[in-house]
């Protein structure tokens, strides 16, 4: 795997699971019907 | 009860039933292989693009609609639709929305039992042991009951006119009626309860099985370029000519589109179930974000990785272009084969689209429940049983018929082509007809996060314009072959053309129920309801 191919994986992967993660906290945090 | 008077138990369930529908066996299967083929890591660069300005505005679209129609009583794409737009055909442009959940519905639930029975036939070492590609080729289609096998042991009988395939039909059976039991089961009770237990075991599969081909290494030390890190380069290295190709771009907004089960109706539905004050903006947003780990995260690193490793670069080109289920189906377990304990990851693996793969079903089932309980006042139970009858009816010939091609058509035209279409309708709608200062309105109406505002005009026409572009473009380089049959073997095209009836009566037959149903709401017999209970 090229320098370039890590970059794209760690940036992609980082985004996405941060993104999820960030998600999941804030509606965790703002529960409705509950 | 019925289905159109129940709601979620929990945000969270919501959240997860909501991407239990989105993440199917394209996030595992059809991902992979689109980035491979389509530059590596430089698809990603489009991949992205599309979700930011496709994928999640018009998953916000779909859940405002949902939520927009249900609040008003509609929970199905015909009456929001109808909501939207004041005019006459707006109620049978939204019949697209129960036709392709209904057709999709019809051949995925056989799709799905395929994982099933292979996950249970995995777990009692029942896949040829010496087991190459060709082997496993034929151990498939000898399930599939394409042919007979001499091991009997998939019970298939040749009828002479087809080879009925036993245990297949055994795990459709099995599948078909967990479907059924769950969605009679309910709305909290059944599909959220589906979705709560799933996903975190469908998340806790996918990591063991990340663990464990980030692991391989260099499974033939003989062979040094077939290695972990070449089958992660496969897919991530970036091949910037690549940008230069309108196939690549139009290859990765498709992906976004199918990955997040939007144009098909189901999201609407599930939206339905919310009250007019609750956030659509963080839970639509938190849906696509989950779909995309699955994706980009988990399904990027288990099938063409394995597959790099074990057969290389080319050979795992060629297998690739063989198709997503041939990648699922056929290599995983030859790969698995090879592994210590890979009786139990060949099991995972299965059990893990099965899982992925009835958490959508249960969504397009779902569809059809509320459209009968909207329009018609029928209970759950009855509305499950004739959707069990029928879908139980339509199913025999996507199962005696497989090898000529039945249900490559039915996946065309209603699971591919009809998103297309929807998708460009609704988001036309929704922007320029219901326009988009309601629209901004709705979405923004009880949301737990601040959209930037730039959203107001990627929603007003970017997305609209891409969709168009998007719909125009992929109808053009693949329509007008499938539909003049180019490349059909001449005996599969009597099938072929028994599978285009049956979707044209079937939705014939959804335009009928419209029909009838509006003609109940607004006929002169509703009106007179209407007068007597002023009086």
């Amino acid at each position: 795997m090229t320098i370039g191919g890590w970059i794209l994986l760690i940036t992609a992967w980082g985004g996405i699971i941060g993104l999820t993660l960030w998600c999941i906290i804030r509606v965790l945090r703002t529960p409705w019907q509950e | 009860m019925s289905a159109g008077k129940e709601q979620w138990g929990t945000r969270i369930g919501l959240i997860l039933a909501m991407a239990g529908n989105a993440v199917g066996l394209g996030n595992f299967l059809r991902f992979p292989v689109q980035a491979a083929s389509n530059g590596g890591g430089a698809f990603m660069i489009p991949y992205f693009l599309s979700l930011i300005l496709l994928g999640i505005p018009l998953m916000w679209i779909e859940w405002s609609l949902g939520r927009y129609g249900g609040v008003r009583g509609s929970g199905s794409t015909p009456g929001i639709l109808d909501a939207i737009w004041k005019s006459r055909v707006a109620k049978y442009v939204g019949a697209l929305g129960i036709f392709m959940p209904f057709v999709v519905m019809v051949y995925y639930t056989y799709v799905e039992s395929w994982s099933l029975g292979f996950s249970l036939l995995s777990i009692f070492g029942a896949f040829p042991e010496t087991g190459g590609i060709e082997e496993m080729t034929h151990f498939l289609r000898a399930y599939q009951g394409a042919e007979m096998h001499a091991s009997g042991m998939f019970g298939n009988v040749d009828t002479g006119a087809f080879i009925f395939p036993g245990l297949a039909y055994g795990f459709f059976l099995v599948t078909l009626g967990a479907n059924l039991w769950f969605l009679y089961r309910g709305l909290s009770g059944g599909i959220e309860k589906v979705a709560l237990y799933g996903l975190p075991a469908l998340f806790l599969f996918a990591i063991v099985l990340m663990v464990r081909v980030l692991t391989l290494g260099t499974p033939d030390p003989a062979i040094p370029e077939n290695s972990i890190a070449n089958g992660l380069g496969f897919i991530w290295n970036p091949d910037l000519s690549a940008l230069s190709n309108p196939q690549v771009w139009l290859a990765a907004a498709g992906q976004i589109f199918f990955t997040l089960s939007l144009g098909m109706g189901s999201i609407h539905v599930y939206a339905s179930y919310l009250s007019d004050k609750d956030d659509v903006a963080l839970s639509g947003l938190s849906t696509s974000a989950t779909n995309e780990t699955a994706e980009v995260v988990m399904g990027g690193t288990i099938a063409i990785p394995a597959a790099v490793a074990f057969f290389g670069v080319a050979a795992t080109t060629q297998l690739a272009a063989g198709g997503s289920y041939n990648l699922g189906f056929v290599t995983m377990p030859v790969i698995f084969q090879q592994l210590p304990l890979g009786d139990l990851f060949g099991a995972l693996w299965f059990f893990l689209l099965f899982i992925a793969g009835i958490t959508s079903s249960l969504a397009m089932g779902q569809v059809v429940l509320r459209f009968l309980a909207d329009e018609f006042g029928m209970t759950r139970s009855r509305a499950v049983a004739l959707l069990g009858a029928v879908v139980f009816l339509c199913t025999q010939p996507v199962v005696l018929f497989i090898e000529y091609a039945y249900m490559d058509e039915l996946d065309f035209w209603a699971g591919t082509f009809g998103l297309f279409v929807f998708g460009a309708v609704e988001v036309i709608l929704f922007a320029w007809v219901f326009g988009i200062d309601r629209g901004w309105s709705e979405i923004m109406k009880g949301a737990d996060i601040r959209l930037p505002r730039i959203y107001k005009f990627v929603l007003a026409w970017i997305t609209p314009l891409l969709m168009i572009v998007i719909f125009l473009a992929w109808t053009w380089l693949n329509a007008p072959s499938v539909l003049m049959m180019d490349g059909v073997p001449a005996e599969n095209r009597p099938f072929v053309i028994g599978a285009r009836l049956f979707m044209l009566v079937s939705l014939a037959g959804f335009f009928y129920l419209i029909r009838r149903a509006w003609r109940d709401k607004e006929g002169p017999r509703a009106q007179e309801r209407e007068r007597a209970r002023a009086a």
